[in-house]
């Protein structure tokens, strides 16, 4: 009698992976995403100071805040000082910036990188589109506010916020990963369920797996 | 291999002691443009809380909250705008439209938050790092996107009017109302001013949409005598207006006018559907003493629930003051008569020379109607009681204006003196100085008042006008003496005012005994005010009454006295204006309807 | 530029031509003479190619304005080619043979506007609104706030008061407009 209820709590909490088809289904992965627990204290302190220090960003353009990125990697502002840096690809990326306004078909792709990132992982959001849908909150195609689909650790204001903000931003995150308040992946880890459900409300052809890839 | 290709890499060591172009310190080293459009400041000492940055917003990113501190009073709605910056592009349209200023935008762009729902705030009243900035986007006056500048009114050139009482302003013609009319934001700040409550903004828009008749229909839901308020009317709507603040306040007297102007007199009863309303359907009745604005607006909506109104008018016509106190070159007598002909349709009747307490006591009154209401106005002149005052030569100006009105000649001297700057000054002044100019072909009136031009009571227009019309204002003097021999006047003697109020706003003039003069004249006129004559209260019904400061009686705020069926309104209780009149008829027909029902 | 317009009018009759600028005109044409007005067009009179081509929705006359935008890189002159489509049976024949990108332009339309173009290459496909469910979006009668609102969760938090009536409710809330005219029959 146990035995069966302890089955079934173990099969509740698999991803059913319902939007692939039949046979494609046991290609993927079926765990749900888990805390990054913090290691032995000074460890921790010391794994924090590094971490803030190297902040590899995802080179992923969701909006026009991707025009404010350029500048920041060039000779101006070289943010190569701070220890940021580009990626080409999630698996290597620790931040993603939301650059703006993000539309149905941009958010499906928001949300498969952003699962594909290691943790830990941060999130900064640009923009008023990001808080609350900026100029394009009447449209039907643009989502209102980010933070219902993925989790955000900063935001910074402007319509869009200028590199010198942006760097402001970094800073902020920064401060933050240092204290060891970043806690954005496991927010997602622990409310997984609402947010994939927020996810699906709006990406009605959901043809992908539920977490992992 | 060449050996330029060898070194040419090494080229770049030229740039190594050079400035380098990186920023040290981007965050602190680039403060915004002098004029960049940053985050917001308001001045809340200048915001009025019109809603107009609401309004033009094309993100709906601001909202009107009520911030402590904010009082709200005329002329200020005490909301103040709260920016969502998760809507907000900064384009800069609050900062253009804003008719105050108040509005502007810092330099400041840098403001990273945690929390979203931070970035919800209420410029000026939440603690901002920016908001002492001194630079930032302020309205270019090139860009504003208000017109501030009034239309122009038609008027008669003095040379042609200083001979007649012919009206003197034209009126706007359709173009004209129409341009007026899109002045307007629509912020409604002067509906509470307005002591009617009229529904400004509401007929504005309809005279953009150009629905006469509609805007029309709405005239008559707070004031029954438009072409008389859109002639005389003492425009304190105008005095809050938000356009005030930068520039000309937006015409709503003349536009009231343009409204009324447009419909005949046989049209009104067909365009407000009163046409079912000539027989009285209640057998209820209602006695009103004074044709005036209170008067006629109490009958007026006492007839449209279906009442017997009957007024009983002392004067021979109706009208009471806007007649007998306002020379016909402001406001013509077919305009008033174009009102009341309207009302006296609607099955209210009028007597005329019938003045109650002599021809017909107020008891009787009390005993034939179901209620009464006494809009008795203020005719009584007030004196100044200076030596020499009591000479036959010298008038009361709501006597003279009253004679005038009547058809009656007045012996008018060829010098005057007027005592008086408010807007009955001026008119008796304007009218004296037609009556001379008829009579002897040249004008010399002299107008002097205790205030100094900044603070005297008169329109500003009216003083503008009077100078126009050849007369002299020369205010700040107090009356001292008036010279008299053989009983005939020679002159006032004046002393420079020097302070009118005292520091608690209390009338108590002081003067200067040093600085004195002397204004020839052979008649004065005095204009300092006017008293009311409760002649018609019998002792009995005195003894029922409370009277408050000044003799005024006692009213509650229905404009009903302790008697229970006498309701009093108009100047001898609010004003003196024509709006107040009719604010208070309106009023107390609606208290006379709900004491009448129980 | 006079003759090319000269020689089309000779093709068909009661054609519409509104000059805009020196070098931008735009003709109607009915639905069924496009197809051979704009061969014509590339093959005859040299304008080879297409910018763009573009719906309006005038929902007050019931119809659609598709607009074929050719540009003649010799006299450098834009034409535009408007028709008139009924909107309720929503439907154009597919172009795509002449000019052979238009199957682009065509399914993005038909995804916006609903626009059906039988035959057309991947028409059927979504273009940029994956999965949608709804009427199209670029239709008029479209309301796209009450979609925004219902779908994505605006930030609760916001709310406003208009000054009047504010104030009114401030300072004079006991007074009442005029009463009401008392008809007869009450």
């Amino acid at each position: 009698m146990e035995k069966k209820d302890l089955n079934e709590i173990e099969k509740e909490m698999k991803l059913a992976n319902e939007g692939l088809p039949e046979k494609e289904r046991i290609l993927f992965s079926d765990a749900r995403p888990s805390r990054v627990e913090p290691l032995n204290k000074y460890l921790e302190q010391f794994v924090n100071w590094a971490r803030a220090r190297s902040l590899w960003l995802l080179a992923f353009g969701t909006g026009c805040g991707a025009t404010e990125l350029r500048p920041l990697m060039t000779s101006r502002f070289d943010v190569s000082r701070f220890g940021i840096a580009g990626r080409p690809t999630p698996r290597q990326a620790s931040v993603f910036i939301i650059g703006g306004y993000a539309s149905i078909k941009t958010i499906k792709r928001i949300v498969r990188s952003y699962e594909q990132m290691q943790g830990p992982k941060y999130v900064i959001a640009l923009g008023s589109c990001t808080i609350n849908g900026g100029m394009y909150y009447d449209s039907y195609n643009t989502i209102n506010r980010i933070d219902y689909y993925i989790p955000v650790d900063t935001y910074i204001a402007g319509c869009m916020p200028r590199p010198e903000a942006l760097i402001a931003g970094f800073n902020r995150l920064k401060e933050k990963i240092q204290k060891g308040e970043c806690d954005g992946m496991n927010k997602y880890a622990d409310n997984f369920d609402w947010y994939k459900k927020n996810q699906k409300q709006i990406i009605k052809d959901w043809n992908m797996p539920d977490y992992n890839w | 291999m060449k050996l330029k290709d060898i070194l040419s890499p090494f080229n770049v060591w030229e740039r190594a002691a050079k400035k380098p172009w990186t920023i040290k310190d981007p965050i602190n080293d680039r403060p915004g443009a002098a004029n960049y459009r940053g985050f917001h400041k308001n001045d809340f000492d200048k915001c009025i809380g019109c809603g107009s940055c609401e309004e033009i917003c094309q993100n709906d990113a601001i909202d009107l909250v009520p911030v402590e501190g904010q009082e709200t009073k005329e002329g200020n709605s005490g909301l103040r705008p709260r920016i969502d910056y998760g809507r907000c592009c900064w384009c800069g349209l609050c900062v253009d439209i804003c008719p105050t200023g108040a509005l502007t935008m810092s330099n400041d762009y840098t403001w990273v938050a945690d929390d979203p729902e931070d970035y919800r705030f209420i410029p000026g009243a939440d603690k901002t790092k920016w908001q002492d900035a001194t630079k930032g986007y302020k309205r270019d006056e090139g860009i504003a996107l208000i017109n501030y500048d009034r239309v122009k009114m038609k008027e008669i050139e003095p040379e042609n009017r200083d001979k007649s009482f012919i009206e003197i302003v034209k009126g706007y013609n359709k173009d004209q109302a129409m341009k007026e009319a899109e002045r307007c934001l629509e912020c409604g700040i002067c509906i509470a001013t307005c002591p009617a409550h009229m529904d400004i903004p509401a007929y504005i828009a309809a005279i953009r949409d150009d629905d006469i008749e509609n805007a029309f229909r709405i005239l008559y839901e707070t004031n029954p005598l438009p072409e008389i308020c859109g002639r005389i009317c003492t425009h304190k709507c105008e005095t809050v207006c938000a356009l005030h603040h930068n520039g000309e306040p937006l015409a709503i007297r003349w536009l009231k006018r343009y409204i009324a102007d447009q419909i005949p007199k046989d049209k009104y009863m067909e365009v407000l559907g009163t046409e079912h309303l000539a027989d009285p359907i209640l057998d209820r009745k209602v006695a009103i003493i004074g044709a005036g604005p209170a008067g006629i607006s109490a009958a007026y909506y006492l007839a449209i629930m279906g009442y017997q109104v009957k007024i009983f008018e002392a004067l021979p016509d109706s009208g009471g003051m806007t007649r007998y106190g306002i020379p016909e070159y402001r406001l013509p007598y077919d305009q008033i008569e174009k009102d009341y002909d309207y009302i006296k349709s609607l099955g209210v009747e009028m007597q005329f020379s019938t003045r109650v307490g002599e021809d017909i006591s107020l008891e009787e009154l009390h005993r034939d109607y179901d209620a009464v209401f006494a809009g008795t106005g203020l005719h009584l002149g007030r004196s100044t009681r200076i030596p020499g005052s009591d000479n036959k030569r010298v008038y009361f100006a709501t006597d003279l204006l009253r004679e005038v009105s009547l058809g009656n000649e007045i012996d008018v001297a060829e010098k005057i003196v007027v005592i008086g700057g408010g807007n009955v000054a001026m008119d008796i002044t304007r009218t004296l100085a037609r009556l001379q100019n008829i009579k002897y072909g040249k004008v010399d009136v002299l107008t002097t008042s205790l205030e100094t031009e900044d603070i005297m009571p008169a329109d500003r227009e009216e003083v503008v006008e009077a100078r126009e019309e050849k007369a002299v204002i020369d205010p700040g003097w107090g009356p001292k003496e008036i010279e008299i021999s053989d009983g005939k006047i020679k002159g006032l003697h004046v002393v420079k005012c020097l302070s009118v109020f005292d520091e608690d706003g209390r009338f108590n003039p002081k003067f200067d005994d040093n600085q004195r003069k002397f204004f020839e004249a052979d008649m004065i006129v005095e204009s300092i005010g006017q008293g009311m004559d409760l002649s018609y209260l019998s002792e009995e019904i005195k003894s029922g009454l409370k009277f408050g400061p000044r003799g005024r009686i006692q009213v509650n705020k229905n404009f009903q006295s302790d008697l229970k069926w006498l309701f009093v309104g108009g100047d001898i209780i609010q004003g003196p204006d024509v709006i107040h009149g009719v604010a208070n008829g309106h009023v107390a027909a609606r208290a006379i309807d709900q004491f009448l029902k129980k | 530029m006079k003759n090319i317009l000269k020689r089309l009018n000779e093709k068909i009759d009661d054609l519409v031509v509104v000059k805009q600028r020196d070098d931008l005109y735009f003709i109607k044409v009915k639905r069924e003479h496009t197809d051979f007005i704009l061969r014509y067009l590339k093959l005859d009179e040299n304008f080879k190619h297409l910018d763009f081509m573009q719906a309006v929705d005038y929902i007050e006359n019931n119809q659609f304005q598709l607009t074929y935008m050719l540009y003649n890189y010799e006299i450098k002159i834009n034409l535009g080619i408007n028709v008139m489509i009924d909107r309720e049976k929503a439907e154009m024949d597919s172009m795509h043979r002449i000019w052979p990108h238009l199957w682009q332009y065509q399914r993005e339309i038909h995804e916006m506007y609903g626009i059906n173009f039988p035959g057309s290459p991947r028409v059927d496909e979504s273009f940029v609104l994956e999965g949608w469910e709804e009427m199209p979006p670029m239709r008029r009668d479209f309301d796209t706030l009450e979609y925004s609102k219902r779908t994505f969760y605006p930030r609760p938090g916001r709310s406003t008061n208009d000054p009047k009536e504010y104030m009114k409710e401030k300072l004079y809330h006991d007074f009442a407009k005029s009463p009401k005219i008392r008809r007869d029959d009450e």
